[in-house]
């Protein structure tokens, strides 16, 4: 196999560059970088500005339901869904049945991953036995056993002294905690966010207090413990401010956002007419939010764009809104979302969206990153970013239809992901 | 579509004329109009049965009672028709048992409308009599109904339209035949 | 004239279809006055009613309205279908309308079920009330009873008190007053009082007193015991000292003003029994007119062509 990349747009966010030039692949390695590489015999070109190369974007919140729930979302679909989203790695949630929260499950989901060896796929273990916010889970065990990262993601820690000591606990491994913010006092029964579009439509609020006084606390809690603290999917500018906070200070913490509270305010649950595929946790919050979340895209505040995939039946989301499950299919559609929300219609620039889709998330969670370089495995996408079609949920790899956006138009899409030297996935086919 | 008039076959005179001698002809029939009340089918029969009631005191000096009757609800074309009818208030603020209905209208056509009005009364009470007094008779009936009095025989074809004018809702008095045509 | 297949809120109707249902109900009322209340109107139409919350009256209005149109009507309520069997709602409706329902008349605790029937469906939709959603059948009556007894729906001043938070009644009589042209206050403990209501265009007040001077119409809003349990606000009795509208506080009020109340009542509790019973009550020609207002929905509904028909 002889691939070569003319007149390309390579990003190398490790350095903060994106310059066009041109990318030799010959059997699975990257064997040349340069302008105006010439090369005798047959190769495939590939040519144009438009061609966007990225190395390891990974999806460092991802929902992959098995064990436990293999009818919303299995390994292998969701390995699927993440090469044709365009990830080379993506960790998964522990929030199954059997929850992550021991070294067996961990070690289930790396073999089940190198059986289908498609994308890497990182566990995430739990926090707390259960993920009852009670008793550490044996996080050295699990660590060594291959996790990345530990969460109670779906739940908060409400417990400030188990939190407390699991910030303690991990620094020896290095590992971050990371939190899934959010007061369940304040957020009882509630659906969507707390504010004018609850009060239109009747549903009951989660307010934004909910997560940003648990940001406050968690933020404090790192700086107390000097321990390394992520937070996921925020979505409200409070808590963005908390964070900011914590980062002057120079407490060791980080953040996400999801593509879809990037993209959505609460209107659009008005607009959908109760589409309970609108129906997230945390909640889509108001215009003001989403400007200040586009903001610490700009300033760096946020480090993280992750998708929180969260797939579910379409049992689970036919039903009355309150009862309906909570989260989106993130993973096919997270690129297209951030180039054409973000890079066309917000004018940032590629390699500051795409840094935090790749050298970011790995670096927070410690993982392996192949940029572009010489004699390198290709481990990198290419995202044709003029390329405009509809999303078809119907077409999706994933088992989780449950997106708010079918239909719509989107510009940039992944259109070839290697994975450690491999081509696994080129326009719409799954290769390996 | 436009409506094409083709003749004016009643005036103000004639239709003045018409309605006083069906009033004689009800006070004739009745033998006096102490048992008698007035019903108009909205819209145009309810002027109509004003007018009757009008002539009825100048003759015999006694105010008959006089009431509407709306009988959108009763109708049997509502599947049918292109534009859903307004529902009109039925007025009938006295009471028609045993009384001698004389139910009044503009014109009497396929008797569909009647038939409606009769059960509309049915509902109300039960009358001794009901009469049917028209201005109006174009013939191609589709139902056993027949007037009681006339004001005039006018024969039509289906393609015609009889437009009944009144001053009390159309500002002149006049019955014209013509025709809808395609623009 | 009216061309919705369902009726989910008061917010998606015109000023000019608010008057259209109230001019009819005008017309249907005369039709309650009669020995003989039915007209053919509605032959051949079956109506279902599918409530997922205990009602009596609305339920029985809707049920009454629809059998003196001369509509069928079935009636399905939680207790005696397979809804406890573990059926979806939408397996439930679907199979009903598979039976040659017409017309639902739905009322469920979850807002925004209109919205997800409606969509599914063929068959039309009215809502009987969903959640803290909308009840519009509700604010349709309150506006026909106060254009009955005050001969005009705008220019008014309409004081609603209570819980508004959790209710659908308010939200319904909150736009309807809006589009009619006259003014809405609410009144209640901060904590019963939605965030950003104030967007709606109603003023927002803490003080009965204030709520009451000047308006013409006191709606006195259901208070639902079980807040009390949430934590809303400390006890009955501090609720009735703050917000009930007794002989005392109904003092500062209009000499003519009207009192309503959507039923069913707490007397003692957000209202006395010696107002509830008082002349400056309408709370019983609310029940009644709430038959009219429906028999006028309902032939506006279903009274036009069937759909088969349509060209």
């Amino acid at each position: 196999m002889r691939i070569l990349f003319k007149n390309v747009t390579l990003i190398f966010p490790e350095k903060d560059l994106e310059e066009i030039g041109d990318l030799y692949v010959e059997n699975g390695i990257i064997r040349d970088i340069g302008k105006n590489l010439s090369l005798d015999g047959e190769v495939e070109v590939i040519e144009g500005k438009d061609k966007v190369l990225v190395p390891t974007l990974v999806d460092m919140h991802v929902h992959l339901r098995e064990p436990g729930y293999e009818w919303k979302e299995t390994i292998e679909t969701g390995s699927k869904a993440a090469i044709a989203g365009g990830f080379t790695a993506i960790c998964c949630m522990p929030n199954t049945n059997p929850p992550i929260d021991n070294k067996e499950t961990v070690r289930f989901i790396y073999e089940k991953t190198n059986k289908i060896g498609l994308v890497r796929i990182y566990p995430i273990g739990t926090i707390t036995k259960g993920r009852e916010g009670k008793e550490l889970s044996e996080i050295g065990d699990m660590y060594m056993a291959g996790a990345k990262g530990f969460s109670d993601d779906g739940n908060c820690v409400m417990n400030s002294e188990v939190l407390r000591c699991a910030l303690e606990y991990s620094k020896m491994f290095d590992v971050p905690i990371i939190e899934h913010p959010e007061d369940i006092n304040l957020t009882t029964e509630g659906s969507i966010n707390w504010g004018k579009i609850s009060t239109l439509l009747g549903l009951k609020g989660m307010p934004w207090v909910a997560e940003a006084s648990i940001v406050a606390r968690d933020v404090f809690l790192a700086s107390f413990t000097k321990g390394k603290l992520h937070i996921a999917h925020i979505s409200c500018w409070q808590s963005l401010d908390m964070i900011k906070w914590g980062k002057e200070k120079g407490v060791n913490v980080t953040c996400e956002v999801t593509p879809h509270h990037l993209v959505l305010t609460e209107d659009y649950v008005k607009e959908s007419l109760y589409d309970t595929n609108t129906k997230m946790n945390p909640p889509l919050r108001t215009k003001e939010d989403q400007e200040a979340l586009w903001e610490g895209i700009k300033n760096d505040i946020i480090d993280v764009i992750a998708t929180d995939h969260a797939p579910h039946h379409i049992d689970d989301k036919m039903v009355e809104y309150n009862l309906a499950e909570f989260g989106i299919s993130g993973l096919e559609t997270a690129i297209p979302l951030i180039i054409t929300y973000g890079y066309y219609k917000r004018k940032i620039p590629l390699v500051k969206l795409l840094k935090k889709m790749s050298y970011n998330p790995a670096k927070i969670m410690g993982l392996p990153y192949i940029p572009l370089d010489k004699n390198v495995p290709a481990n990198f996408t290419v995202i044709d970013i003029s390329l405009e079609k509809k999303v078809e949920k119907e077409k999706f790899f994933s088992k989780g239809k449950n997106t708010p956006f079918d239909g719509w138009a989107l510009k940039g899409w992944p259109i070839m992901t290697f994975v450690e030297g491999r081509l696994v996935y080129r326009e719409g086919k799954i290769l390996w | 579509m436009y409506f094409q008039e083709k003749a004016k076959i009643m005036d103000k005179e004639a239709i003045k004329r018409a309605l006083r001698r069906i009033a004689h002809e009800i006070i004739e029939k009745n033998k006096g109009i102490e048992n008698i009340v007035l019903v108009g089918i909205r819209r145009r029969g309810v002027p109509l049965a004003q007018r009757l009631q009008r002539y009825l005191k100048e003759i015999e000096g006694i105010d008959v009672p006089v009431g509407s009757l709306d009988i959108t609800l009763y109708r049997d074309d509502l599947n049918l028709k292109l534009e859903q009818p307004k529902v009109g208030k039925t007025d009938i603020n006295f009471s028609i048992e045993n009384k001698d209905v004389i139910l009044v209208d503009d014109v009497l056509y396929t008797g569909r409308t009647v038939r409606s009005a009769l059960d509309a009364l049915m509902d109300i009470g039960r009358p001794k009599t009901v009469q049917l007094a028209v201005l109006i008779d174009r013939g191609h009936r589709e139902l056993p109904i027949k007037a009681d009095y006339v004001g005039k025989n006018v024969p039509t074809s289906r393609k015609e339209q009889i437009e009944v004018r009144l001053e009390e809702i159309d500002g002149v008095d006049e019955v014209i035949i013509g025709e809808w045509r395609e623009e | 004239m009216w061309n919705k297949k369902d009726l989910i809120g008061i917010k998606e109707l015109s000023k000019y279809e608010i008057e259209l249902i109230i001019e009819t109900a005008v017309s249907m009322k005369e039709i309650l006055k009669r020995t003989i209340k039915k007209v053919p109107t509605l032959r051949g139409r079956t109506i279902c009613t599918l409530f997922y919350e205990p009602s009596t009256r609305t339920r029985s209005s809707f049920e009454l309205a629809a059998k003196y149109l001369s509509a069928d009507t079935i009636s399905i309520a939680t207790s005696t279908s397979s809804v406890q069997k573990g059926e979806t709602l939408l397996d439930t409706v679907k199979t009903i309308e598979a039976m040659g329902v017409d017309l639902f008349i739905v009322r469920h605790s979850a807002s925004g079920i209109p919205y997800f029937l409606a969509k599914n469906i063929k068959a039309g939709v009215i809502n009987a009330g969903d959640g803290m959603h909308e009840h519009p059948t509700q604010a349709l009556l309150d506006v026909f009873t106060v254009f009955e007894k005050k001969g005009k729906i705008d220019g008014l001043k309409v004081s609603i008190i209570g819980d508004i938070f959790h209710s659908r009644v308010a939200r319904s009589n909150i736009y309807a007053w809006n589009k009619l042209g006259s003014s809405v206050i609410v009144c209640g403990p901060p904590t019963l009082i939605p965030p950003y209501i104030e967007d709606l265009n109603v003023e927002v007040t803490y003080n009965l007193d204030e709520a009451i001077e000047d308006a013409d119409i006191i709606y006195v809003l259901r208070l639902q015991l079980e807040r009390q349990k949430k934590g809303l606000f400390p006890t009955l009795r501090e609720y009735h000292m703050l917000f009930g509208i007794n002989e005392e506080r109904i003092k500062k009020a209009k000499k003519d003003v009207l009192v309503m109340h959507p039923g069913p009542m707490n007397r003692g509790v957000e209202i006395s029994s010696e107002i509830a019973d008082s002349l400056l009550s309408v709370i019983n020609e609310q029940v009644t007119n709430g038959v009219a207002v429906r028999m006028a929905l309902l032939y506006l509904m279903l009274g036009g062509k069937s759909d088969e028909n349509t060209v």
